[in-house]
């Protein structure tokens, strides 16, 4: 169960890089690199950092968003008590990581 | 996910701490909405948006994995996916050390799926997106059922948002959103063998 854990762990963190790669010119990424976790096998097909995660987010109203976001556009919403800010999923499959607070919590928004 | 300081690694699926100096500990997940630009702004006309540099194309940068059944993460996978194919969506959750996933074919169907009498997995009529709750009292082992005014439990004649658990109609608290993982069934399954379907 680990064993399928770390491997499916690994392809969610990466599969949005590795569709990518695929599908564009890029030249070819070094062979993946082998570890092990609680016993089993995790492969590592890129450096850390390589997609890069968002720091510090910014936020604007929809007023300023209407010019940047289509209408069908999928977003991860979060709905707060004080606040609620959306996030859309087609711009974190380049990050997959938002870095963020809502009603003063840390969270990480992950796609 | 790696974190900075400690460079231990995390699972994304239940935030647990796989490998590193945190090994063992466990982030809190909280509930979030999978929905659309329009309708997150009918919904919550105060929320303000993560701004990106462009508009960009009217889809995903991926759309071509998404798209391709027999294409399930980065090596591919050989397993006996059992009851669902490998690419179908499913909402996934837990009971202390039970896992659950309603199949959004399921939810398209019937709109609302009970898990343990505890909570109720539905899906948004409007806009197709899903949510989870945790049920009051008055709706365990009570029938509920979806209409275009809400989740609703007509024996006591109360009404929910099914897109924010607010209440619409009756005496009751507004219900309490709970975390349900949106994934695809070979990744869920992956993680969870022994995970209760509902499809």
């Amino acid at each position: 169960m680990v064993k399928r854990l770390v491997a499916v762990l690994i392809c969610l963190l990466l599969v949005s890089a590795s569709v990518a790669a695929e599908d564009s010119d890029k030249p070819k990424r070094p062979e993946p690199v082998k570890t092990l976790i609680q016993g089993d096998t995790m492969y590592t097909v890129l450096e850390p950092g390589a997609i890069p995660a968002i720091f510090d987010p910014t936020f604007i109203p929809f007023s300023a968003a209407d010019s940047l976001y289509h209408d069908e556009e999928p977003l991860l919403a979060m709905v707060g008590t004080q606040e609620s800010r959306g996030y859309s999923t087609w711009h974190l499959d380049r990050h997959e990581i938002v870095n963020d607070v809502l009603d003063g919590r840390p969270i990480a928004i992950t796609w | 996910m790696q974190d900075m300081e400690t460079k231990s690694l995390w699972s994304q699926i239940n935030g647990e701490c796989l490998e590193g100096d945190l090994k063992g500990k466990r982030l809190d997940q909280v509930a979030v909405r999978h929905t659309t630009y329009a309708e997150f702004k009918s919904d919550f006309p105060e929320a303000v948006m993560l701004t990106k540099p462009e508009l960009g194309p009217a889809q995903s940068p991926y759309q071509n994995y998404f798209d391709d059944p027999s294409r399930m993460g980065i090596f591919g996978r050989v397993m006996d996916l059992q009851k669902l194919e490998g690419k179908d969506k499913v909402f996934g959750l837990s009971i202390g050390n039970q896992a659950y996933a309603v199949a959004e074919s399921y939810l398209k169907e019937h709109h609302f799926a009970t898990i343990g009498e505890k909570m109720v997995v539905v899906m948004d009529e409007k806009s197709g997106s899903v949510s989870a709750f945790n049920l009051p009292e008055e709706a365990k082992g009570e029938k509920l059922s979806v209409t275009a005014d809400g989740l609703t439990v007509p024996i006591a004649n109360v009404v929910w948002s099914t897109a924010t658990g607010a209440v619409i109609n009756g005496d009751s608290p507004a219900l309490e959103p709970v975390s349900v993982v949106t994934a695809y069934w070979f990744a869920w399954f992956s993680f969870f063998p022994e995970t209760v379907l509902v499809h």
